[in-house]
């Protein structure tokens, strides 16, 4: 009993990290730019499988496929705003069609390439073998992947609050007409706003998927919808609800798959009721504002 | 009132039929519902009837569920990225009912698509609070779960796992009257689905598209039409799922609620043009016969991520897809020929 | 002839932002009362808390005797209040008569239009605001001050017995505001309880009998055209303290 609640505390934790580095990003460009990416979980995604393909590159030199994944993701998710959002931005069903499609592009074409099965990339695990605590032993790779995903989130909480781009980020979410008569080219904000959620994404996905494998290009669709029921959950356009919302969702996942009959089956659901739940009770989810069009 | 205009309109078809075959539109639609009619009995080649055929048959199934979809978002404005769920339902029930139920066919049929017209009902209560890309990825976060629930764990032992349930029969042994089953499906059902979005009924569902305060301001419940957008969407959708059950002899979890299947109706109605009907006709053969040859050209592997890059540059480069400013080109030639 | 409209106490606070404080009066069916107050005042916040778009923080707001604070908009809309935008908007890419024909489908709508039929009905709306031979063109072509006469003629298709007027005026050339105002003035005739806003005070110190002012969300006074325009408090919000000596 004592190992349940602890396997389930480390893996609530474990996908509390995960999603609450992806939501980041997710929610990140949706509080700035009102912008939907459906492509955010293929970044993910994308990141994965490349550091799968730059193994044969970069033979011994592992830092370089992990620099390599996520530079050229970023990269794309500045190609993503320049040449599909921004054209499209005055059109809400534009930009989802778009961004579904850019999505699928990308499952479709890591599918060429990998194939549907699972693959691991156990060689970039840094640290390997386990740690026992409590009685209960845990990957040190999973271990890293925590403390870095709270380093991560500290220091882009930071960027968020102090830097220069980080304020014009937040002066554009605020109010973007205000922002341009004070001199910010909202344009760039927004390119590089969504550069870092990919840059997010692909650093999340290079330091957890080495422990976790990949599951298929299809997990893509699996990531876009958790960290839409975390957004939703932690409320639309909240940086800290997309934290807050991804350790809930990570809790009440984990906990699901071990103390419900049948859990891991249920599990998948688990963000669907979220949504479901959060939309009939709360519709602005815990830290958001009601959506006035 | 209703009665009124509904007399109105039978007295004035025989004139209203002629002026309209007279636009561009209404000619080309006549010139190809008449070759359609023709097409099967062109050539007695088995190839013939048993590929080239059934791939039309195909591609009526798809404009049925592409206008479906097309009723929802392209005229009401509710984008469903999960439109996969009312096709997968209603072919699961229809296969159900068929293979352990002995219904008859066209019993089963309809009551697929009745199961998916509820399933419209419940699931467009709670989703329509969402608007846009929320609404979208909301459904599209259903169709994924549902997917889920019928291919892994043991859920999906009650509903028959990740083969699902096969040798179901055909709508009829012989393709050409298959073909043509479904040829007068289809034309009733754009009759219908065009009907609907001329109407009276749908001009407020294109008034909740354009702008939703706008028609709460104007006195219309628009939650309530929503959901019945939802639910006549789904009824089409589900008429296109359970013939393609019966079309495909089987249904299984990848194949009848894939995010792919989604990702088709939006891709054929965004090729013919959103906010046409008929176009999202032309988008599915369009669609049918380029995925055929594709396939018959040996690159079948790529034929998704071909589609997806179409999608992209459909959506970028024309709100009004690829077919509208093709057919605008041949309408302009048309003109010149009839010395306008 | 009995108070329509009655609002008593009615507060709005945005977070830290009172926007509407304590704020109390009465319509009575037939009247033609403008709302006055400098950019910011409120007035809008006003109209979107009577007409549903906003819930209020605290206080009252009834129709006909019935409390229709925090009820959904189309449903204050089937009450019988229909109201405009500031910011005018339309259904692009309908014709002006299905503009029209949309509030006609509303509950109240479809029982003016029975024995008529919508389009009809629709029609004779656009006829009403002088736009009927415009009926199959879509709104995106039309001038300002057509898109105004529209946007009552959608209020109009619901059937209203109070109409409210956000700022109808803006935007227009002198022409069309003068086109405007015999508009609204042959609603009043034929019944119409009407309820204005404005801020450039001249337009509507010369077309209603009777004015409400606000300030900073705060009630200042009710009375005369006459009386509210040489109103110290007034002056001072429009003009700025010490400007009593310019009355």
């Amino acid at each position: 009993m004592i190992e349940d609640i602890i396997n389930m505390i480390f893996n609530g934790t474990l996908n509390g990290a995960v999603l609450s580095l992806i939501a980041l990003g997710y929610s990140l460009v949706y509080g700035v730019g009102g912008i939907m990416n459906l492509a955010h979980g293929a970044y993910f995604m994308l990141a994965g499988y490349l550091l799968l393909w730059g193994l044969p590159i970069f033979p011994g030199f592992l830092f370089l496929s992990a620099i390599f994944a996520v530079v050229i993701v970023t990269i794309i998710g500045g190609l993503t705003y320049i040449l599909l959002i921004k054209p499209l931005q005055d059109s809400h069903v534009g930009v989802v069609l778009i961004t579904f499609g850019l999505a699928f592009a990308l499952e479709q074409f890591a599918l060429i390439f990998s194939g549907t099965d699972s693959v691991s990339i156990s060689d970039y695990i840094l640290f390997s073998g386990t740690t026992a605590i409590f009685g209960y032993s845990m990957a040190n790779q999973f271990i890293f992947f925590i403390i870095m995903s709270v380093v991560i989130v500290s220091l882009f909480a930071l960027f968020i609050s102090k830097s220069k781009l980080g304020k014009s980020i937040r002066a554009v979410s605020q109010d973007r007409e205000a922002a341009v008569l004070m001199g910010i080219n909202a344009n760039r904000v927004l390119l590089y706003t969504v550069m870092i959620s990919a840059f997010l994404a692909a650093l999340g996905a290079s330091l957890y998927l080495p422990g976790a494998a990949l599951s298929g290009p299809s997990m893509a669709w699996t990531f876009l919808t958790s960290s839409f029921a975390v957004i939703i959950l932690g409320g639309m356009g909240s940086l800290v609800g997309s934290v807050v919302g991804g350790y809930i969702v990570g809790f009440i996942t984990s906990f699901t798959s071990i103390f419900i009959p049948n859990g891991p089956s249920w599990a998948h659901v688990v963000p669907l009721i979220v949504i479901i739940i959060v939309l009939i009770i709360r519709p602005q989810g815990l830290f958001g504002k009601k959506e006035i069009k | 009132m209703l009665k009124k205009e509904f007399q109105e309109k039978f007295t004035n078809f025989p004139n209203y039929f002629k002026s309209w075959i007279k636009t561009f539109t209404g000619g080309l639609t006549l010139f190809v519902v008449l070759s359609l009619i023709i097409l099967p009995f062109l050539s007695q080649n088995q190839n013939f009837t048993h590929v080239f055929l059934r791939q039309f048959t195909l591609a009526m199934i798809f404009s049925i569920f592409a206008a479906s979809w097309d009723l929802l978002t392209g005229i009401s404005g509710q984008i469903s990225f999960g439109h996969a769920i009312f096709f997968g339902i209603a072919g699961y029930i229809c296969a159900y009912l068929i293979s352990y139920q002995s219904y008859p066919i066209w019993i089963a049929i309809i009551i697929g698509a009745l199961g998916a017209v509820f399933f419209g009902l419940i699931i467009g209560v709670p989703m329509l609070r969402l608007k846009g890309p929320y609404l979208a990825l909301g459904t599209l976060a259903i169709s994924l779960v549902l997917l889920k629930m019928f291919l892994m764990g043991s859920l999906s032992d009650i509903f028959f796992g990740s083969e699902g349930i096969s040798a179901l029969p055909k709508l009829s042994s012989d393709p050409v009257v298959e073909y043509l089953i479904l040829l007068i499906l289809m034309i009733i059902s754009f009759i219908a689905i065009i009907q609907i979005s001329k109407s009276k009924f749908g001009t407020v569902l294109k008034s909740i598209r354009d702008d939703e305060t706008g028609a709460d301001a104007s006195g219309i419940n628009t939650t309530r039409f929503k959901v019945y957008a939802f639910m006549l969407s789904a009824l089409f959708a589900g008429i296109a799922g359970s013939c393609y059950a019966l079309f495909a002899t089987s249904v299984n979890p990848t194949g009848n609620f894939g995010a792919v299947i989604s990702f088709y109706a939006i891709l054929m109605a965004s090729l013919g043009g959103l906010t046409t009907i008929r176009g999202s006709a032309l988008g599915a053969f369009f669609f049918i016969f380029l995925e055929y040859s594709l396939i018959m050209a040996g690159v079948e592997i790529y034929v998704n991520m071909i589609f997806a890059l179409l999608l992209i540059l459909v959506v970028r480069f024309s709100e009004h897809g690829i077919l509208k400013p093709l057919l605008e080109r041949i309408k302009d030639v048309w003109d010149v020929l009839l010395g306008r | 002839m009995g108070v329509i409209l009655e609002v008593k106490n009615l507060t709005k606070k945005f977070g830290g932002l009172t926007a509407v404080n304590d704020f109390s009066f009465e319509i009575k069916r037939g009247d033609f009362i403008g709302l006055i107050g400098p950019n910011g005042a409120g007035k809008t916040t006003v109209f979107n808390l009577i007409s549903g778009f906003e819930k209020p923080s605290s206080g009252s707001i009834r129709f006909d005797g019935v409390n229709i604070a925090g009820l959904r908009p189309y449903k204050i809309v089937n009450k019988g209040i229909a109201r405009t935008f500031q910011l005018v908007r339309s259904f692009k890419f309908l014709s002006l008569l299905d503009n029209v024909s949309v509030s006609c489908q509303s509950r109240r709508g479809r029982e003016a239009s029975k024995g008529v039929g919508i389009d009809a009905y629709a029609s004779s709306i656009l006829a009403a605001v002088g736009l009927v031979d415009k009926a199959r063109i879509p709104p995106v072509i039309l001038p300002h001050g057509d898109l105004r006469k529209l946007q009552i003629g959608k209020a109009l298709g619901t059937n209203p017995e109070l109409l409210l007027l956000d700022e109808p005026f803006s935007g227009l050339s002198h022409e069309e505001q003068q086109n405007l105002t015999d508009l609204i003035l042959r609603l009043h005739e034929d019944g119409l309880t009407i309820f204005m806003t404005g801020h450039v005070l001249r337009e509507l110190m010369n077309l209603v009998p009777r004015v409400i002012a606000m300030h900073q969300g705060k009630f200042i006074m009710d009375g005369t055209p006459q009386e509210v325009a040489n109103n110290k408090i007034v002056l001072e919000a429009y003009l700025g303290k010490g400007s009593e000596e310019f009355a």
